[in-house]
């Protein structure tokens, strides 16, 4: 099949992603391998090329958090059709590894939630610990994950110093320079990020995925 | 009305579900659906509607939408669910009339509708926003006692207990809390008050061991303690425990019910109808009298842009139409204290709130998240406005809040910083200094140049 050819199925496949019709994406992979479209172009050009563009919508406003969560639901959707198939090739490309989680006494998720999904759309494998996460918890699980980054989310100003005893934990374990350390939430700002040690600090979910983007851009994972 | 022991029951024996299950297969396709079924559709022109229909397909599609979805619990991973009559009881059998303060300073929280010609309720106060020390603690929360149309007080958070930071969970919490509520009513004393209510006892507590020390031990009958949930509909054991305390001792809750803006609700029209929704969340599971209904952005984290307006105008409207308890609207302002800027969008807000039946907590300034980034003054131009508005019709406030939002929205994303309140306001006498004083009688001509009439001369000369 030439590329001609294969670009309306790429196309719906996109579409569906962009106008929400999540429902259509696996039986559009599977109609695409019925034409005989290589898994391996499905999953870089269909849904990937797909989930991005509602990653991009996202940060302009566009789409909100339902649609990213239904999106990434889509995405494993296909997935779960092109893996079988893709056994021995490369699979999706990941950019890096993020462990993410609202530190201890803090039970606030949804700020997480939209920061862990969009970097999931963007490309990146999310570990999500989930809330109140003791600060020992962050430590083992990017150490056993060999994560890249690690995302420490707190809303309040009675929670923010929990955020130094993660930075305080990695130092203790030894492990203080095999992550980024990025912190966020409502009442954090750079200021606090640079007093506690932290790497980076995201206003805003875009900017968590920014950051982490510029780090696993400038440092070899192997 | 359902038993508060009722609501844990049922989070106990509920359907199990994970939370990824109720958040998309219950209560996303529920919004999308409803807000279809029932033609919500967002309208930037109109910020303040007047469209009664409009407001009642929000209440019915709300009402759907809690009926249908129910509230999880994340501790016990199950749904509380509720059939039709349960709404309706509760809708009829809620704790009114609801007091706060005591003595001379004693005020009822009034139950007002769309357009009412009753004079709203005014809670002024930080809503919880940080400060770094007792003194500045002191001198602003008696600022805000002062305040003569301050009819409660919703009082700073402390984050330090004698130099040491407040932790989340920790003792300190605990002790920070306890201080709060005893330094509120000193400040309340100071400012000649000592009887008026307060709105949010314990802001400083996350917990629930924080909040019940604090209103134990220093907290009356005639304050309330805000109670919320973690997320859209969701509940948890440690502000089941809080609600456990507030009924066993016959408190007054107030109920924080804020969905985010682009967050599980989606857009404007999602976030419409379950803020409505929210409204029998409030009654049957934090057992409120009181509701607080407000939105924030996602990317700007406040109140004031027209979305928000537009959506809690709406939601405000369906409530009032339809249920005798009261609501206290309004949020947080995006810029700092003592700008232009905070006392337009103070404006916005609490007209918007109240010429749509609601009452008013004003909040705070800088997001709520810069510590000491507050002042009196964006809770002083919420009330001036809000008392001068109250017999105008939604469409002549429309008006003006479209004037409001086309002087400031653009910079909703970078707002000024303001300053700090002691550098803004002279922390002995609680009066502004001359820069801050500018503004205030800046935004007072802005208004009267957009069409609005004081009730009140100025508050500052």
């Amino acid at each position: 099949m030439t590329d001609v050819e294969a670009s309306p199925t790429f196309a719906a496949l996109i579409s569906a992603f962009t106008e929400a019709d999540f429902d259509q994406v696996p039986k559009l992979v599977q109609e695409g391998l019925d034409k005989g479209l290589p898994a391996r172009s499905l999953l870089d050009d269909g849904l990937v090329a797909g989930i991005r563009e509602v990653g991009e919508m996202f940060r302009r406003g566009e789409v909100y958090l339902p649609e990213m969560m239904l999106a990434a639901e889509a995405w494993q959707a296909g997935m779960d059709i092109l893996e079988p198939l893709m056994k021995g090739q490369s699979q999706a490309e990941v950019k890096g590894k993020v462990v993410i989680g609202t530190v201890k006494g803090d039970i606030h998720a949804l700020g997480k939630k939209i920061v862990s999904t969009m970097l999931k759309t963007a490309g990146f494998e999310v570990i999500d610990l989930g809330v109140d996460v003791a600060a020992s918890r962050f430590v083992t699980a990017a150490s056993d994950a060999r994560a890249d980054v690690i995302a420490v989310c707190a809303l309040m100003t009675t929670t923010m110093p929990q955020q130094k005893q993660v930075i305080e934990h990695l130092v203790a374990a030894g492990r203080r320079s095999d992550f980024f350390v990025m912190v966020g939430g409502a009442s954090t700002t750079p200021a606090w990020a640079t007093e506690i040690g932290a790497d980076g600090h995201g206003e805003t979910a875009a900017d968590a995925v920014a950051l982490a983007e510029e780090y696993v851009g400038h440092h070899d994972r192997s | 009305m359902l038993s508060n022991l009722e609501i844990y029951r049922r989070a106990t024996t509920g359907e199990i579900c994970t939370e990824n299950d109720f958040d998309l297969k219950r209560f996303i396709p529920a919004v999308r659906r409803l807000v279809k079924k029932h033609g919500i559709k967002y309208d930037r022109e109109t910020p303040v509607s007047s469209d009664d229909d409009l407001a009642e397909r929000v209440w019915q599609a709300g009402k759907a939408l809690f009926l249908e979805v129910g509230v999880y619990c994340v501790d016990t991973e199950r749904v509380i669910t509720f059939d039709s009559l349960e709404l309706d009881q509760a809708l009829a059998h809620a704790p009114r009339p609801v007091i706060l303060g005591s003595g001379q300073h004693a005020k009822a929280i009034p139950l007002r509708r769309p357009e009412s010609l009753i004079d709203p309720f005014f809670s002024l106060g930080a809503c919880g926003a940080g400060v770094t020390s007792d003194d500045v603690f002191m001198s602003l929360t008696q600022a805000y006692c002062e305040l003569p149309y301050a009819d409660a007080i919703a009082s700073p958070a402390l984050t330090q207990v004698d130099g040491m930071t407040i932790v989340a969970g920790s003792p300190l919490e605990v002790e920070g809390c306890v201080r709060t509520v005893i330094m509120t009513r000193e400040a309340a004393r100071r400012a000649n008050r000592s009887g008026l209510g307060i709105a949010n006892t314990v802001p400083t507590g996350v917990r629930s061991q924080g909040h019940i020390a604090g209103n134990a031990a220093a907290a009356d009958q005639h304050d309330m303690m805000e109670i919320g949930g973690t997320a859209e509909f969701k509940i948890d054991f440690d502000s089941l425990s809080k609600i456990a305390y507030m009924q066993g001792r016959g408190r007054t809750i107030l109920g924080e019910t804020g969905p985010l803006l682009g967050g599980y609700a989606g857009g404007p029209e999602g976030c419409a109808i379950t803020l409505a929704g929210y409204h029998f969340f409030a009654l049957l599971v934090l057992r409120a009298s009181v509701q607080h209904p407000f939105t924030s952005h996602y990317q700007t984290q406040s109140c004031t842009s027209r979305q928000a307006f537009w959506l809690t105008s709406l939601a405000l409207q369906a409530i009032t139409r339809h249920s005798d308890v009261p609501c206290l609207g309004t949020g947080t302002l995006a810029a700092g204290p003592t700008t232009e800027m905070s006392l337009l969008e103070a404006a916005g807000m609490s007209a918007t709130s109240v010429v749509s039946g609601g009452n008013v907590e004003s909040g705070p300034t800088a997001r709520g998240t810069h510590l000491d980034y507050l002042s009196p003054m964006a809770n002083l131009f919420a009330a001036e406005v809000g008392r001068s508005v109250v017999g105008m019709s939604r469409k002549d406030v429309n008006a003006i809040v479209v004037q409001l939002l086309d002087e400031y929205e653009d910079r909703l994303t970078d707002p000024p910083p303001g300053k700090r309140y002691q550098e803004s306001y002279d922390m002995a006498s609680r009066q502004p200094k001359a820069d801050a004083l500018a503004v205030y009688k800046q935004a007072r001509a802005a208004l009267i140049e957009m069409g609005l009439q004081f009730k009140d001369p100025p508050f500052y000369d």
